[in-house]
């Protein structure tokens, strides 16, 4: 599957990712994929436990990737929201300050960024 | 009022002052950049202009704030009002549309602009509010001023005016944001490095040049803006010229295709 | 307020294709492909994003009319709008000057045709816009309402920008 002119993403990776998220949608905007995860379980120990999530798989304002949640969740460490109300594919949303390594395949990625939500 | 307050700028063509005042302008941010975009269009005499910004006054925002007095400050007076108080100082029966707080808490109201002036303050906000307005057709016109130290000589004074016009190349497609960019601003918001030097007049200078192009944009006075604009100002230098990634610019943009206006589209996987 | 935006590229492309001559009607007829602002909230801002001229070949000889459309067209613009889900505006031109009025038979043809397109896709909104030599002016139908409502205003968003405003 194409992700945007700037991002080609393997097809076994978009059955991964389909597979950890049912439901999951992509849509592009200023160039750049992204990808709807409605109802992402995020963790037994947050608040919601699930959520809406978008990914964002490329770099964006100086992060690898970013995942962004449809309301702020509470974890059982304190995080610092950074993006608060950004409006992205006409919705808004909220990401926490969180550093994931380069090169990750979309699930990876996504595990990486909700290893912030684990006790 | 038509006939005497405008006398002046009836060069702008027939029909000019009607077609200024049902123009819906957009002011994202009334600071520095804002206050003067929001002067000079009350002064033209558009009568529809919403204006964004979530912040108030501040000691250290009166070296620049068009319209803000030192009560301000004192009373915490959110700039929205006043931006509301210069346009209804001039235009006592206007009832001023004004929202105190954050564009994307109010996308409707910034959806029925017929034009955007971006006066945000960083480049994710300027991506961010760029892509919102292709989204929905508005053309943008962005201003922006900084202040670069120089290791061996005086700071560096530059600034921007861009007109993003959807269909043509956009900010990205200008070289104007980049990855770099976008990055370099999210480590440095990271690491509290302290308020950006700001000061009247390049606000003012570049405030001028956008409040030109939306006057030009909606009456064509001068049939010359047929392509997408980027300026540059040099404050050292005192000049403001086409800046030449203009020529590199693709025709189309590339970022922002037309077709996906509108509700953005899911595709399931 | 209800607005209508279009590209000045696709503005120009319409402009031309109905100024052509047709072997025997007397106007030309088109479709302007539409998207929501925002879906499932009734829209305020609509965004023109495509248009398909009606082929020669699937005009009607009718004399008694400006242009008359068959029914090949007809299936044609509703296929074309349930491929993008996007809402469908017969699209025609008066010479005339000024905001362009409606005539019996614009109103005949609108009656006759919307109906289709709302049965067909009824959860975007379709409509009617009619240039004139300088203007442009036209109606929505929203789900849910039997009677059209105007068209505020209508952008054509590009170089030069043209805002036709027929809010009072």
């Amino acid at each position: 599957m194409r992700g945007a002119p700037s991002m080609e993403i393997p097809n076994d990776q978009i059955e991964e990712l389909k597979a950890l998220c049912p439901g999951a949608a992509a849509a592009e905007e200023g160039g750049k994929p992204f990808f709807l995860l409605p109802l992402l379980h995020v963790s037994d120990a947050a608040q919601p436990t699930q959520t809406d999530a978008l990914l964002c798989p490329g770099a964006r304002d100086g992060y690898e990737s970013r995942l962004f949640f449809s309301r702020r969740v509470e974890g059982p460490k304190p995080l610092n929201w950074n993006a608060v109300g950004v409006r992205i594919l006409n919705r808004e949303w909220f990401a926490h300050s969180w550093r994931v390594r380069k090169g990750l395949r979309l699930a990876q990625m996504i595990g990486e960024h909700l290893t912030a939500f684990r006790a | 009022m038509k006939s005497e307050r405008y006398d002046r700028q009836s060069f702008l063509g027939d029909g000019s002052q009607d077609k200024i005042e049902t123009t819906t302008v957009g002011v994202v941010g009334a600071g520095g950049g804002g206050s003067h975009i929001v002067q000079q269009l009350s002064h033209v005499g558009f009568l529809k202009t919403v204006v964004f910004d979530e912040d108030h006054v501040s000691e250290s925002n009166l070296n620049r704030n068009v319209g803000s007095r030192a009560k301000d400050v004192v009373n915490k007076l959110a700039k929205v009002l006043v931006a509301k108080r210069i346009m209804r100082d001039l235009h006592p029966g206007i009832r001023p549309v004004v929202y105190n707080g954050k564009w994307e808490k109010h996308p409707e109201a910034l959806r029925r602009c017929d034009i955007i002036v971006s006066c945000v303050d960083s480049f994710p906000a300027r991506r961010d509010l760029e892509a919102e307005a292709r989204r929905n057709l508005i053309p943008l016109i962005d201003i922006g001023i900084d202040v670069h130290p120089n290791e061996n000589g005086p700071p560096s004074l530059v600034g921007q005016v861009i007109l993003s016009m959807p269909g043509h190349a956009c900010m990205q497609c200008m070289g104007f944001l980049s990855d770099e960019n976008l990055a370099k601003e999210g480590q440095r918001y990271g690491d509290a490095a302290g308020p950006r030097p700001q000061v009247v007049w390049p606000n003012g200078i570049v405030a001028s040049f956008a409040v030109d192009l939306v006057v030009d944009l909606v009456t064509d006075w001068t049939g010359k803006i047929r392509g997408p604009v980027y300026l540059s100002y040099d404050g050292n230098r005192r000049t403001v010229s086409q800046n030449n990634r203009l020529l590199v610019a693709p025709a189309k943009c590339e970022h922002y295709p037309l077709e996906s206006a509108g509700a953005p589209i899911f595709r399931p996987l | 307020m209800i607005g209508l935006r279009i590209p000045a590229g696709l503005y120009a492309r319409i402009e031309a294709d109905l100024d052509r001559p047709h072997a025997f009607a007397g106007e030309r007829v088109g479709f302007l492909f539409t998207r929501p602002d925002e879906c499932g909230t009734p829209t305020n801002i609509i965004l023109a994003v495509d248009y398909w001229p009606v082929p020669d070949d699937q005009y009607v000889k009718d004399y008694s009319v400006g242009a008359r459309i068959g029914s090949e067209a007809i299936r044609g613009a509703m296929q074309k709008s349930l491929d993008g889900s996007r809402g469908a505006f017969h699209v025609h031109k008066h010479h005339c000057h000024g905001k362009p009025g409606y005539s019996g038979d614009d109103w005949d043809g609108w009656n006759r045709l919307l109906p289709s397109f709302r049965k067909f896709l009824p959860e975007v909104c379709h409509g009617a816009v009619v240039l004139s030599l300088n203007s442009a002016a036209g109606l929505v139908w929203r789900e849910g309402r039997k009677r059209p409502l105007p068209l505020d205003k209508i952008s054509v968003v590009g170089f030069p920008m043209r805002i036709f405003n027929h809010e009072k």
